[in-house]
Parts: C-alpha cells; sequence; structure tokens
C-alpha cells in the first residue's frame, strides 16, 4: 500500500473541498428539493422516525461524526442475543476479539492492533466518561461484567480518539450510553441458564420520581467452566476449568442538571497467572472495579452549556504469579474535568476543556504482594476541538489536545478532517487523527522480584499513533454502506526488555498497518434485515517488535427476521489465519482460521400467557454451531485454547 | 516539550476560526426542519373553537416569537394548506418588542398556533398569560414548557423528535386535542377526554 505523506494529504482534502464546493454550488441551484419540502410531506409517524443532529450538543449522527463510527442500538443487542460487551465486539467491523492466558476475555482489537496480550489500545467511556485505571490499564471486567440491559446503545468509534478523551484512546473508543429513565416505574427480570453451568440473572428497575430519575441493572453471571488443556513452555500438559463468575451493577440517576452513574463489578476467573505453567499454585484471578461520575451541566446561554465532572476509578487485582504467590495491584484515581460546549453559529460546534488527573494506589488489607510500590502522579490536559459547516456540502472538522504525561513529558496531539456530501445519499470523510497511550503503573512502576524479576521504567514515554482514514458512504431510509482506507502507525511502543531473568519495559520501534474495511446494513423488508462487513489489512513492524498478531482478514454477516410474535437472528463472525507464532511448545494446535456461528430466537409469550406485548420474552440461543476448535496466539508463549466448543442457552425476561 | 509544528498551527487555526468566523449563509439544523413539519401536521390534529377558525380570515396563522430557529425552513408552505385553509407564519422578535405596540400583542393573540423559542423562556409564562384566554396552542421545546402551562413540547429522544402534551392547558384554552397525537406523545398531563372523531 502507498505512503500517504502528510502535506499531500492536506493537499488532496483541500482541492477535493474547493473542487467539489464549487461544483456543488452550481449542482445546489439545480438541485432538486428543498429537503424541507420532503417533510411536510411525511406523516408525524414518518417524522418521528427521522433522526436528527442537534446543534447544540456534541452527539451526532454516525454521517455527520468526524470519525469512523458505528452504533449498535439496544434492539440489535436483543435481536442477535449478545451476553456480554465482548460478544457485542466480536460482531462488530474490524475488530479482533480473543484472550491472553492472563486474563479472559480482555482482547478486542481494532483494525490491525494486536501486538501484546495486554490490550491497553482501546478506551471504554460510560456516558462519555473514561472507565480507565491507571495500574493496568485492563478492560476485561468491563468486557465480560458490565450488564447490557442497562445500555440504549453502544458508539464504537475506529481510529484515534485522544483529542477528546486523552490516553489509551488509541485505536478505538467503546461509547457505552444507559438507557433513558422511563417516565412509569419499570422492574424487569432476565434469567438465562446454559451449557457448561452459565447462569446469568439480570434485575433491572427504573423510573421517576419528580425530578429524580433514576436506572438500575443488577447482574449475577458465571459459568462452572469448559475444559482448559494445553502444554506450557515447560513441557507440563494441564487441564482445568475455564471459569468465571461476576456480580456487577449500574446505576444511573438524573436530577434537574445534575448526573450521576455508577458501575461495579466483582470479578472471579480462571487464569494461567503472569507466566503460563502449570507449575503456579494459583490459577485465578479477583479483580474488583468501581466507576463513578458526577456530572453537573451549567447552560450559561441556549448556545453555550460548561460541563462539570468527577470521575473515579478504583481497582484491586490479584492475579496469580510464580510459584505459590499472587501479585495484587490497587489503584485509586480521580478525574476532574471541565467543559464548554458551544455553537456560536448553527454551522459551527466548538468544545473547548481542561483535565486535571490524580492517580495513586494504596496497600490493601489482603496479604498480597503489591508489585507496584506506591505512586502518585498527576497528569494534565488541555483540549479544543471545532466543527464548521463551510456549506451544505462541506463540513470541517479540527482538534488538538494538549496532554502532560504522569511521567512529565507533554505534547499535543491533533486531528483535523473533512465531511464532504455533496449528494443526498452520497459523502466521503477524509480524516487525520493523532493518539497516544501513557505508561500505566505496571510499566513504570512495577517490582515483582522472583525466579523473574520484573521492573518499571520511569524513562518510558508515550506511544503514539498517526491514522488516516479515507471513507466513502451511503444512506438512505433503508440502508447504510461504507468502504474506509485506513492507514496507521505507531511509534515507542512499551514492549518487553528482557535481559536474562531480568524483565523490564522499554519503548519500541514502529508498526504500520493499513487496509480496507466494508460495512453495509440494510433493511431488506419490513421484517427482514441483513448487516456485514468485511476487512482486510497488511501489517509490519521494527525487527525490535512483535507483529500483530490480527488476521489478515476478518468477514461478519448477520441476518434477522421479525414478525409480531418474535425474531431469529443468525450471525456468523469469519476470522482468517492469524500470522504464525515462534511457539516454545511443538504440541499444542495452532490457530487457524474459523467461523463462528450464533443463532437467537426469541419469542414473545404475550399469546400464550394472556399478559401484554414484550411483557414475557423467551430466548433460544446457540453460539458456535460449527463447533470450532478456537486456539488464539501468543508471542513469545504459543497458542492457547480459547472458547468452549458448541454451546446452548435459555432464557426469560418477565417486565412489570 | 516536545510540540509539533503543525499542531500548533491547527490550534492557530481553531482560534482563528471561532474569533473571526463571519456569519455564513447558515444551513439550519435538520432539528427545526423536523420540527416546522410537526408544527403543520399538530395543525390538523387539533381543532379551534368555531369563533376562531370563521373569523373572516382563510388563514391559519402560526406565529413565532423569539430568535427564529426555523430560517426559510416554512417557505414550502407557501404552496400547502391545513384544514383546508392557507398557512401565514408570522414573526415577533420578542415580547419586549411586541409589548411596546398593542397591534403587536392583538396579532400574537390572534395566532391559531404559537411557537416560544428558548431566546424567550424568561418572559415563558408572561407570554402564555398573554395568549390564555384567546385560543392560542402554545409549543415549545425548552425545560419547563409545559409545567409553566405551554400545551406542547418537543424533546429530542436518541436523536429524534418526540412531543409531550399538556392538555390540562389545551382544555384552558378551549382547544381539542385529538386523540391520535395524545397516543404519539411520549407524555401527556392532564385525561384524555377528545369525543372528536379521528381523521
Amino acid at each position: 500500500m502507498v505512503k500517504i505523506k502528510a502535506y499531500i494529504f492536506i493537499i488532496i482534502a483541500l482541492s477535493l473541498s474547493g473542487l467539489i464546493t464549487s461544483q456543488a454550488e452550481v449542482y445546489g441551484q439545480h438541485q432538486d428539493p428543498n429537503e424541507a419540502e420532503d417533510f411536510f410531506d411525511m406523516s408525524i409517524e414518518e417524522l418521528m422516525d427521522i433522526k436528527v443532529s442537534v446543534a447544540s450538543k456534541k452527539p451526532e449522527s454516525p454521517i455527520e461524526a468526524p470519525g469512523v463510527v458505528v452504533v449498535v442500538p439496544k434492539n440489535e443487542i436483543e435481536l442477535y442475543g449478545d451476553r456480554d460487551l465482548h460478544q457485542l465486539m466480536q460482531r462488530q467491523p474490524s475488530v479482533y476479539t480473543g484472550h491472553s492466558f492472563a486474563y479472559s476475555d480482555n482482547l478486542a482489537a481494532f483494525r490491525g492492533d494486536m501486538s501484546t496480550h495486554q490490550e491497553r489500545h482501546t478506551l471504554i467511556l460510560l456516558n462519555g466518561r473514561p472507565i480507565r485505571e491507571s495500574a493496568l490499564g485492563y478492560s476485561f471486567p468491563i468486557y465480560m461484567a458490565f450488564p447490557l440491559t442497562s445500555l440504549e446503545s453502544v458508539e464504537l468509534i475506529r481510529g484515534p480518539g485522544s483529542v477528546l478523551y486523552g490516553t489509551n484512546a488509541f485505536t478505538g473508543v467503546i461509547n457505552l450510553k444507559s438507557r433513558p429513565v422511563p417516565e412509569q416505574y419499570e422492574v424487569s427480570v432476565f434469567g438465562m441458564g446454559g451449557s457448561h453451568e452459565y447462569y446469568d440473572t439480570t434485575v433491572s428497575i427504573g423510573g421517576r420520581s419528580g425530578e429524580l430519575g433514576f436506572i438500575t441493572d443488577i447482574r449475577a453471571a458465571g459459568l462452572d467452566g469448559y475444559p482448559y488443556r494445553f502444554t506450557d513452555q515447560y513441557g507440563v500438559y494441564g487441564d482445568d476449568n475455564n471459569f468465571n463468575k461476576s456480580i456487577s451493577g449500574t446505576l444511573h440517576l438524573d436530577y434537574r442538571n445534575l448526573t450521576f452513574d455508577l458501575f461495579a463489578a466483582d470479578v472471579d476467573i480462571f487464569t494461567m497467572g503472569v507466566i503460563p505453567a502449570w507449575s503456579n499454585f494459583h490459577h485465578e484471578s479477583h479483580n474488583k472495579r468501581l466507576f463513578a461520575n458526577l456530572g453537573y451541566k451549567i447552560p450559561l446561554h441556549e448556545r453555550a452549556t460548561l460541563e462539570l465532572n468527577a470521575t473515579y476509578n478504583l481497582q484491586e487485582d490479584i492475579l496469580a504469579s510464580f510459584g505459590t504467590r499472587q501479585v495484587g495491584t490497587n489503584t485509586s484515581d480521580i478525574l476532574g474535568e471541565v467543559t464548554l460546549f458551544t455553537n456560536p453559529l448553527d454551522n459551527l460546534n466548538f468544545v473547548l476543556g481542561f483535565l486535571q488527573e490524580y492517580r495513586t494506589n494504596y496497600k490493601s488489607d489482603d496479604e498480597h504482594f503489591q508489585s507496584i510500590p506506591s505512586y502518585h502522579y498527576a497528569p494534565r490536559g488541555f483540549y479544543a476541538q471545532s466543527d464548521y459547516r463551510l456549506s451544505k456540502v462541506v463540513k470541517l472538522i479540527a482538534g488538538t489536545q494538549w496532554n502532560k504525561s504522569p511521567l512529565g513529558d507533554s505534547d499535543f496531539v491533533s486531528r483535523y478532517g473533512v465531511i464532504l456530501t455533496p449528494y443526498k445519499k452520497w459523502g466521503v470523510k477524509l480524516l487525520r487523527g493523532e493518539a497516544f497511550r501513557g505508561p500505566m503503573a505496571v510499566e513504570s512502576d512495577l517490582y515483582d522480584p522472583g525466579f523473574f524479576t520484573f521492573t518499571g521504567n520511569k524513562n518510558l514515554e508515550p506511544e503514539t499513533i498517526t491514522t488516516y482514514d479515507a471513507q466513502l458512504f451511503y444512506h438512505d431510509e433503508k440502508s447504510y454502506a461504507a468502504v474506509t482506507y485506513f492507514q496507521s502507525k505507531t511509534q515507542g511502543m512499551i514492549i518487553y526488555d528482557i535481559q536474562g531473568s531480568d524483565v523490564s519495559y522499554t519503548n519500541g520501534g514502529e508498526q504500520q498497518f493499513d487496509g480496507v474495511e466494508f460495512e453495509a446494513k440494510r433493511s431488506l423488508s419490513p421484517h427482514f434485515n441483513a448487516l456485514g462487513s468485511f476487512m482486510y489489512q497488511n501489517n509490519k513492524a521494527d525487527a525490535d517488535l512483535d507483529p500483530s498478531y490480527v488476521p489478515e482478514n476478518m468477514a461478519k454477516l448477520g441476518m434477522d427476521y421479525t414478525w409480531d410474535g418474535g425474531s431469529v437472528a443468525v450471525f456468523c463472525t469469519h476470522f482468517g489465519k492469524p500470522p504464525s507464532v515462534p511457539s516454545p511448545i511443538p504440541g499444542n494446535p495452532k490457530t487457524e482460521a474459523v467461523s463462528l456461528v450464533s443463532l437467537n430466537i426469541r419469542l414473545d409469550m404475550s399469546k400464550w400467557l394472556d399478559c401484554p406485548k414484550e411483557q414475557a420474552v423467551l430466548t433460544l440461543r446457540a453460539e458456535n454451531l460449527l463447533d470450532e476448535d478456537i486456539y488464539v496466539p501468543s508471542f513469545g508463549q504459543g497458542y492457547f485454547p480459547y472458547g468452549p466448543g458448541r454451546t446452548f442457552y435459555a432464557g426469560l425476561i418477565a417486565r412489570f | 516539550m516536545r510540540v509539533k509544528t503543525y499542531n500548533l498551527v491547527i490550534l492557530a487555526l481553531i482560534l482563528v476560526v471561532a474569533a473571526h468566523t463571519t456569519r455564513a449563509e447558515s444551513e439550519h439544523s435538520q432539528e427545526y426542519k423536523v420540527k416546522a413539519a410537526f408544527l403543520y401536521n399538530i395543525i390538523n390534529f387539533v381543532d379551534w373553537p368555531k369563533e376562531k377558525v370563521t373569523d373572516g380570515n382563510d388563514l391559519i396563522t402560526i406565529g413565532i416569537i423569539g430568535t427564529d430557529p426555523f430560517g426559510k425552513t416554512f417557505e414550502p408552505l407557501k404552496n400547502k394548506q391545513a384544514k383546508g385553509k392557507k398557512v401565514l407564519i408570522k414573526r415577533f422578535v420578542s415580547l419586549k418588542e411586541s409589548e411596546k405596540s398593542d397591534n403587536q400583542i392583538q396579532a400574537i393573540r390572534k395566532c391559531h398556533l404559537l411557537f416560544i423559542c428558548r431566546s424567550e423562556k424568561e418572559q415563558l409564562r408572561k407570554i402564555i398569560n398573554i395568549v390564555k384566554d384567546h385560543n392560542v396552542l402554545t409549543v415549545g421545546d425548552m425545560n419547563d414548557f409545559l409545567e409553566s402551562g405551554g400545551i406542547v413540547n418537543f424533546v429530542i429522544e436518541n436523536q429524534k423528535v418526540r412531543f409531550e402534551i399538556n392538555n390540562n392547558a389545551a382544555k384552558q384554552a378551549k382547544l381539542n386535542i385529538r386523540s391520535k397525537l395524545l397516543r404519539l406523545a411520549k407524555k401527556v398531563i392532564g385525561e384524555d377526554t377528545s369525543d372528536k372523531p379521528e381523521n
């Protein structure tokens, strides 16, 4: 693939915008209609179905958003029956999911970016606020335990997001958006059971009392475990149950201009530990997460709103280490942020913000070796972003964030681009974005002596990435399709520095990945819908880096049929064969291409139970229908089993 | 401190654009195009007292008071009718300006539908009080609109336009809102006692 230098990209973008603007202004004079006239011919029901971009707020439709965005609405989550966020991610365009020997279901990588078994390049937000802790940077408790019943939609942004969201928004951002507060009290109970003693019980409550609105979802889920068998690097063949269990919950409150969000999870999982060896005494990990955000909106003017947010993230993690040891890391981080949203003109939006974070860790009462000595860091950042609709056809975007990392480095990252919509249904996005990932405390401050001595490196600099996206999109009342060429270059990747039995971290070289992705959704008839995606990517890395082990290609296809009494949905995720990795263990099966097919049937029981529509819904689900054996690669370690074979589940939701 | 030159250029450009942007001919947002269409549609689901619709004018008047967010959105209505009558759009800069002239206040009271813009939020109760005995359907899109005595309020939910209805206020204004519209509303304050046939 051809490298595009920055200045050439700018010249192309400006030339195109100038050319298309001049053509489209001529076109506009002859262009039919006035879109408003079309609206006057619509009925109220049809008008209620139109999505609008609200000029005074940041949320935008995917067409208008300054990024490559996919929105997964609640009804799609229910149709396809995603049991957790990791399953939802597996269905999304250009996302490769897997897990490492250290944590289950912890990897959801965007495009070609997965060169370590610790995924720290995707930032997860809850209602726009980061769920991010400073020691390890892992998201697996959220992937596994976040109650999807609490959500109205999930927004996925492919590409750099650091201008607005800071560190870890490297190749992807996931924004979990809470469902709206119901005006009348609502209670629902969901129960599901399935293969390998799987269980999931979720209670959802919501309502409004005067000006106070709330929704809460409490979930208990887990499974006894599927067989986890492989030969470790010491030649020992072992067998255990890959189990997990979790209790989690969310709470969303709103009172006038105040909002409060809470997410808490207590997760126990099977793990091989810091090094995958059957000789380790412990094969379980325990993780507690607490996220809380208090937000306050101050309307300054009908065109300006000030938002104040205080975000708290806590984590307590216990991971199996060598021999009989377990290591603990406990963090407590506070982030204060002030953001000004303005639209001084109908065609101009402007966001200005400042954030200050305080990161620290603490020793818990448990008698676990604290592998990260005490630290205190205070990173801060300042950001600004603007989008300006130059004409009916051209929208310009520009933004920048200045940040000071925990270790004292400061730098700017920027994004800019243009969205061209010369025709009613077609458009082009040309985007350039930068992002960074500051070192986590485990990389800068770690001290874990043992057979291998792990130490941090306080001289680490942030990883950086520059991404170009060129997207052609089409949309009408029934469909959306887009083809995107992307090109990313990462620098200064934080990698292991192994000197004998001493293991530390260092900034490594460059990695480049580029490729093409195609995605589409289409309503084929009032009852029949389809969606799908395809990605091809190409990767290369400097000699000191492990290349990414995302497959060169992946394809996903889903179809659903709905009728008055229920729905049937089938989804197939195909991951091509990942690159071969050197393996110290020749006996374990290698990763091959896999096709994961799931079937989800929902039946409305209202007719049989003589109750209102949708008050009782039965779900029947089957996963990995082709009974594929799945292994995932891990550089330096070989291949590890991932996922059970074919599984079945049945569930019921009752609403009161 | 490492500073990439182009990042500074981007920051400078943002500040320049923000400070010196001239008022280009702006495209009014899709949100208000949809709301304008809603206003036109709602007329067909509301019954005014006989004396209001047979006052000698063969017109249905939509009034807009405050900083107008609709722009040229209503232009297509030149060729359309509602309830068999032509639709006339009348704009009032603000209540403060209108109070300078009795004719302006009378003109506001003669509107069949009055959209109260957000810029008039501080004057909201006063405006509603001025029109309350004159069979005017008051419509807005701001917080506490219904609680202040307004009849229809637009809200945005999941990027789609929805509306709420204060049927008590409608009855006080001697307006009958048809049950079909009440059923489509996100929230209704007051009972549905509509006894008129559906469209």
